[in-house]
């Protein structure tokens, strides 16, 4: 057994030469119960990463903004981020939670993940300065993540974003989750779906009526099945689900 | 590391490792055991403290986050308002609220629950209920349904508003005999989750029974004796509790379902600096019993060791570890070298008894009961027949059969088992364990460990929940071995993850139904055939099975002729399997049997075309006749006759139907609609059921009660109070007999040292065999007090007769008005002449198991296209007989039907094809919170049960039979989806409203 360490820094910089030393620490709601199989941890919470800038064309959320704080940030302009996030975890999880650290250990049962990656979300990558798409970084968490912090979360703002879930109760994570966003000018539709596998998946250039992106999206589920539900019950959910956020945006 | 911050207003360091959680560095280096651990990810929120005036969970925060901040935890909130000749500002109206309302059940989760309301009313103080659900969203508790804790906020802060706040007293809100609900109360708009109204009063509708004299502590909204301890956070439970040198235990569990130990090399393991011990299979007797937590002797068969050289189950032991740290004993575990041979495992129970099937236990040492069968993986097997079943089936008008499912679920008590185990200066074992059952721990584990019973000490401290899962000699024997092993204390608790992996459960079953019925809705034979999956272990096996028929095929007899002479078959296997032994879980094989009953009745009655109420209503047992099943099994014990004294299922129907408002929402086509929303269906349903109160004739509960210089009484139980208030009604049986308060009895419970025997917190049993008990030897005391009272009296005036004294307001009344306080009684019999210590010990076994019922209502919103189910409401009519206490009793009733939501709807255990478990955490094991319960209501329908002093029947268990079934028969009546496996998910409705397979 090595000694576990644990750093505070104070800089940027001086968290990212900490980062040999040990994994990045956000909340630790999900990296605690995995303490005994890394070195250290580097806590990032002296970085003053928890700004958060609602802007016409999107929404800025530090890397550890809590997920509470950014729910209630967004609650009155952004009504679709504070649902996602609410609906991520319960109070006390959401109070340590960042949002950044809850993005890096989504799952596709993460409602958070879903909405931000059909908005097309990215994430500020330092050093560097470099910009990440959500989507893509969950695929390549690991290869995307080495020597890098996130700092931001940038988070475009469509002009229609909503998202709907199935679940066995109101608060379990979702069985089948969607999330639809309108960009403008040019309209362009797309579309996440979550409940399932390692991370939601993105349906960009969706078609722009219900029925043949309900097409779209049970497609892509057409093999999402596991011991929770059926490929076959996923991918009907998930066309219904989209059809029913396609209506949800016209009827507006 | 050095970690400095402010805790509970004061600037502090703590010296802990780096890698340690805030949670163990609260409690392990700073002895504030108000924070407790229910999981190790975050989910329960039992481990809440305030950081920087925010709830959140110190177990998925590392100790080393907190430097620099602010902290607060229970223990700096309030504290009894006189400490002595210290005046202190008394507890914080929050606490107070908590245990004026009843919102304390176990009191695990009370001190998170205060924590997060503080956080709330401190930013808001006039809250929304959506808002405290909200602010309560991040704690999970088993035990209440969050009802009583949200009303309790809601008062709090209506307190901290300085608003008069009319006490809570008096029986309860009557119940019209013609139910109907109060004028303005809103009807529409009923949603699910926060949207909920909490409409429902603090006390429950009653429907009282007339009390042939009044009564000043039973029947009354007593505070629980237990909660003042309880919401300030006191280190009341097992594992709040530190002795110098103390290990801590560690157990490797079997990756494999089925395997052989070929070879175990415990020596680098032992080895390792900071390791105590290790113990494998070789190291220990090898001594056959079973974990089953009943009387002697275990009505089921002895298959278990405490190490082996075979593993059954994955999660299944392996060997047991004792270190200085639980790091130290973590890496032990890793360096443990075992070679399996891996078997071919059974995980299906249809497979089970096959001839091809691997055989689980060909141990030489295995012990039989009745027809177990290791041979064929039987565990147990049950037959019973009552009248001619064949006869019936031929003389129905129709037979209609039907099979059901129900899944195996956990009990998930937010205390883990825990233990401690350490040698007193006599050389005894002291065994401080969470347990329903201390009588049977030690008489159990005697052989185990080579101990007599009388060198074994068992200490129940405060339980942080049980339901089943702690009737069970789980993990004491793994501490104890380890403290014989080291001669050192040793401390045992399971993660979460160990709970999912390697306890209890529910025994999950598959049911098929097969009833015969004439046109007019008689029934003239019903029969069951279970097929029942005890896992690995055989514990409780044959009785959990048992119970299935014998409670829930006992309720419809049918009617005319066959109500005198019913045709009723029950028939069940219980087959091993390799997957996690099942066990007790509150209700004990009768949810089971109600899920497969309750939604076969449904069908026959629309088969019929016959209203669900009026069918089950004439086909169900009245009062004055025989329970069909006394005659033909009792739990391994000699049946013998029992007739129905009271049934108040009658009134139960109509008081819930009337309640919600059956009859207008029944086939009524506006109601099922939801206006704008055409993809949804709201739906209504009902069960009816029946439980049992204790095992009769076997059964037995005993008190002691001794006077003290003041006139206050120590009442000592045996009985296991697990949160659900059985020490408090106890004492207010006691102070009913005795005339005084029920702050006047300090109850201890228990300690197989100094309280009376009792068998334990199960069968719904406590109230009432307990409660006898209590009552008993209160008698005698009173009879004694009654005599010392007389002759004092007499000293200075007329004669007065012992029999003519009557107790009332802490005196003692002669006939002409003069009395002596019970302190003065108490210093006259220890001080003063013929002296005496008026004391009492007393026990009572029941002739008798007398039944509660009760009608179960439930209204759902069901999605058409997607399958996705709301449940709306859930009201439950009980006839539990005389109730005690109205808060107590409705809290058990809310939180029943909360627990039994989460069966009806998202809880299941499920294995894949290795067997290993799917759900090892709260994250993939959904219990309901606070945000998304449905509104709950209780209604009690009172009858005088003539067997108990106080009329009294159970409450525990019963509701956890009609929920699910309920639910489903509100989903068929929404969409004509009939889903036969529980839970009712998303897709198993959507599959049914397909026509496709059931999956």
């Amino acid at each position: 057994m090595t000694a576990f360490e644990y750093h505070r820094p104070k800089s940027l910089a001086e968290a990212l030469a900490l980062l040999g030393r040990g994994r990045p620490l956000a909340g630790g709601t999900s990296l605690t119960a995995e303490r005994a199989r890394v070195s250290g941890v580097v806590d990032l919470q002296g970085l003053s990463l928890d700004s958060l800038e609602i802007k016409a064309g999107e929404v800025i959320a530090g890397a550890m903004l809590t997920l509470e704080a950014f729910a209630q940030g967004c609650e009155s302009e952004a009504p679709a981020l504070a649902e996602a996030a609410r609906r991520e975890a319960a109070l006390n999880l959401r109070n340590m939670a960042t949002v950044a650290g809850t993005l890096v250990a989504a799952d596709g049962r993460s409602p958070l993940a879903t909405v931000l990656i059909a908005a097309k979300a990215q994430l500020t990558l330092e050093p560097g300065a470099e910009s990440a798409p959500l989507d893509r970084l969950l695929e390549r968490r690991e290869a995307m993540l080495a020597g890098k912090l996130i700092v931001a979360v940038r988070i475009p703002r469509p002009a229609f974003l909503s998202y709907l879930q199935v679940g066995r109760s109101p608060a379990d994570l979702p069985m089948v989750c969607a999330a639809l966003a309108r960009e403008e000018r040019p309209s362009k539709w797309s579309a996440a779906l979550g409940g399932f596998g390692a991370r939601p998946v993105l349906l960009e250039e969706l078609p722009p009526d219900p029925e043949s992106a309900g097409v779209v999206a049970r497609e892509a589920y057409s093999g999402a099945g596991d011991a929770w539900a059926t490929a076959e019950y996923r991918a009907e959910v998930a066309a219904i689900l989209v059809r029913r956020l396609f209506q949800e945006a016209q009827a507006r | 590391m050095n970690i400095r911050l402010t805790l509970n207003n004061r600037p502090v360091s703590i010296d802990v490792p780096a890698s340690s959680t805030l949670l163990e560095a609260l409690r392990r280096a700073r002895g504030l055991f108000g924070v407790k651990h229910g999981c190790e990810t975050g989910e329960c929120g039992a481990c809440t403290v305030l950081f920087d005036g925010k709830p959140v969970n110190s177990c998925v925060m590392l100790a080393a986050q907190a430097d620099g901040h602010h902290l607060t935890t229970i223990e700096a909130v309030g504290e009894h308002p006189q400490q002595g000749w210290r005046l202190t500002e008394g507890l914080d109206p929050i606490q107070e609220a908590f245990v004026e309302t009843g919102a304390i059940q176990c009191g695990y989760c009370t001190p998170a629950m205060i924590l997060a309301a503080r956080a709330l009313l401190e930013r808001e103080a006039d809250p929304t209920e959506e808002m405290v659900r909200e602010a309560l969203s991040g704690v999970l508790c088993r035990c209440t349904g969050y009802l009583k804790p949200v009303q309790a906020v809601l008062r709090a802060a209506a307190v901290l508003r300085g608003e008069v706040i009319e006490p809570i007293e008096g029986a309860a809100v009557p119940a019209p005999e013609v139910f109907t609900p109060p004028p303005g109360e809103p009807e529409e708009g009923i949603g699910p989750g926060p949207e909920v109204l909490t409409r429902a009063g603090v006390l429950p509708r009653m429907q009282v029974a007339t009390r042939l004299r009044p009564w000043s502590a039973v029947g009354k909204p007593a505070r629980k004796v237990d909660a003042v301890k309880l919401v300030q956070g006191k280190p009341a439970f097992a594992a709040d509790f530190e002795m110098r040198g103390m290990l801590v235990a560690k157990v490797l569990h079997s990756p494999h379902a089925h395997a052989q130990i070929r070879r175990i090399d415990a020596s680098r393991a032992r080895a390792f600096p900071g390791v105590a011990a290790v113990l494998t299979w070789e190291n220990l007797p090898r001594v056959v019993y079973s974990t089953a937590g009943q009387s002697d002797p275990i009505p089921g068969p002895l298959d278990t060791f405490s190490l082996d050289r075979k593993v059954r189950f994955v999660g299944d032991r392996v060997a047991l570890v004792a270190a200085e740290t639980e790091e130290i004993a973590d890496e032990a575990l890793k360096l443990i070298e075992v070679d399996y041979e891996p078997l071919p495992a059974v995980l299906d129970p249809a497979a089970a008894t096959a001839d091809s099937a691997p055989r689980i236990h060909d141990e030489a040492e295995y012990v039989n009961f009745a027809e177990s069968d290791p041979s064929r993986n039987l565990a147990a097997r049950i037959h019973i027949d009552i009248g001619d079943v064949e006869k019936g089936l031929a003389e129905a008008d129709q037979v209609i059969e039907g099979e059901y499912w129900v899944p195996k679920v956990q009990q998930a008590s937010i205390e883990p088992h825990v233990v401690i185990t350490y040698w007193d200066e006599d050389d005894r074992l002291v065994i401080r364990t969470s347990t329903q059952v201390p009588f049977h721990v030690r008489r159990q584990l005697s052989p185990v460990l080579g101990l007599p019973p009388k060198r074994i000490r068992v200490i129940k401290p405060r339980i942080g929940g049980g339901f089943g899962g702690k009737q069970e000699v789980l993990i004491e024997d793994v501490a104890a071995h380890l403290t014989i092993a080291t001669g050192r204390p040793v401390r045992f608790e399971y993660s979460r993850a160990e709970e999912f992996g390697a306890a209890r459960s529910r025994h999950p079953m598959r049911l098929r139904m097969r009833t015969g019925v004439k046109k007019d809705g008689t029934i003239t034979a019903n029969e069951m055939v279970a097929l029942s999956d005890t896992g690995a272990y055989g514990c409780h096996a044959l009785t959990v099975t048992g119970n299935t028929g014998h409670k829930a095929m006992a309720l419809y007899v049918g009617d005319g002729p066959y109500r005198l002479s019913p045709n009723i078959r029950f028939h069940a296997d219980v087959v091993y399997t390799n997957t996690p032994p099942s066990g007790a879980y509150r209700g004990y094989g009768v949810p089971q049997g109600y899920w497969a009953v309750e939604r076969h009745m449904e069908k026959v009655a629309r088969t019929l075309g016959i209203d669900p109420l009026a069918f089950r209503l004439k086909n169900a047992i009245r009062s004055g006749e025989l329970h069909p099943f006394s005659t033909a099994w009792s739990e391994g014990r000699e049946p013998r006759p029992e007739t129905i004294n009271t049934c108040g299922l009658e009134d139960c129907v109509h008081q819930g139907a009337a309640a919600v408002k059956w009859f207008e929402k029944l086939g009524n086509p506006a109601w099922h609609a939801v206006p704008g929303k055409p993809h949804l269906r709201r739906g209504i349903g009902v069960a009816t059921v029946m439980q049992g109160t204790a095992i009769p004739y076997l059964d037995m509960g005993g008190a002691s009660l001794k006077i003290n210089d003041d006139g206050s009484f120590n009442l000592l139980v045996g009985a296991t109070d697990l949160g659900t208030g059985s020490d408090t009604v106890l004492a207010q049986q006691a102070a009913e007999v005795l005339g005084v308060p029920v702050d006047d009895i300090i109850v201890y419970s228990s300690d197989t040292d100094f309280t009376p025997f009792d068998k334990g917190a199960y069968a719904s049993s406590t109230t009432y065999i307990s409660g006898a008990a209590v009552v008993r030897a209160a008698e005698q005391v009173a009879e004694r007090i009654r005599a010392r009272a007389a002759r004092m009296l007499a000293r200075e005036a007329t004669p007065v007769e012992a029999g003519e004294v009557v107790l009332g307001e802490r005196h003692a009344w002669a006939p002409d008005g003069r009395s002596v306080s019970l302190a003065e009684v108490a210093l006259d019999s220890l001080h003063h002449a013929d002296q005496e210590q008026i004391m009492a010990v007393a026990s009572y076994v029941s002739p008798v198991s007398p039944p509660p019922f009760a009608a179960q209502f439930a209204e759902v919103t069901v999605d058409i296209e997607t399958g996705a189910l709301t449940v709306d409401r859930l009201v439950m009519a009980v006839d539990s007989g005389v109730i005690v206490n109205p808060l107590t009793a409705s809290g058990q009733v809310e939180g029943g039907m909360a627990q039994a939501l989460g069966y009806a709807v998202c809880e299941e255990m499920l294995y894949d094809e290795k067997g290993h478990p799917r759900e090892l955490s709260f994250r993939d094991y959904h219990i309901f919170a606070a945000h998304e319960m449905p509104e709950l209501e209780t209604i009690f329908v009172e009858t005088v049960e003539p067997s108990h002093p106080f009329g009294v029947k159970a409450v525990a268990e019963i509701p956890m039979d009609g929920v699910a079934p309920a639910v489903g028969n509100a989903v068929l009546d929404a969409c004509g989806a009939d889903v036969v496996r529980a839970p009712i998910t998303p897709e198993r409705v959507w599959r049914a409203l397909k026509g496709k397979g059931d999956w």
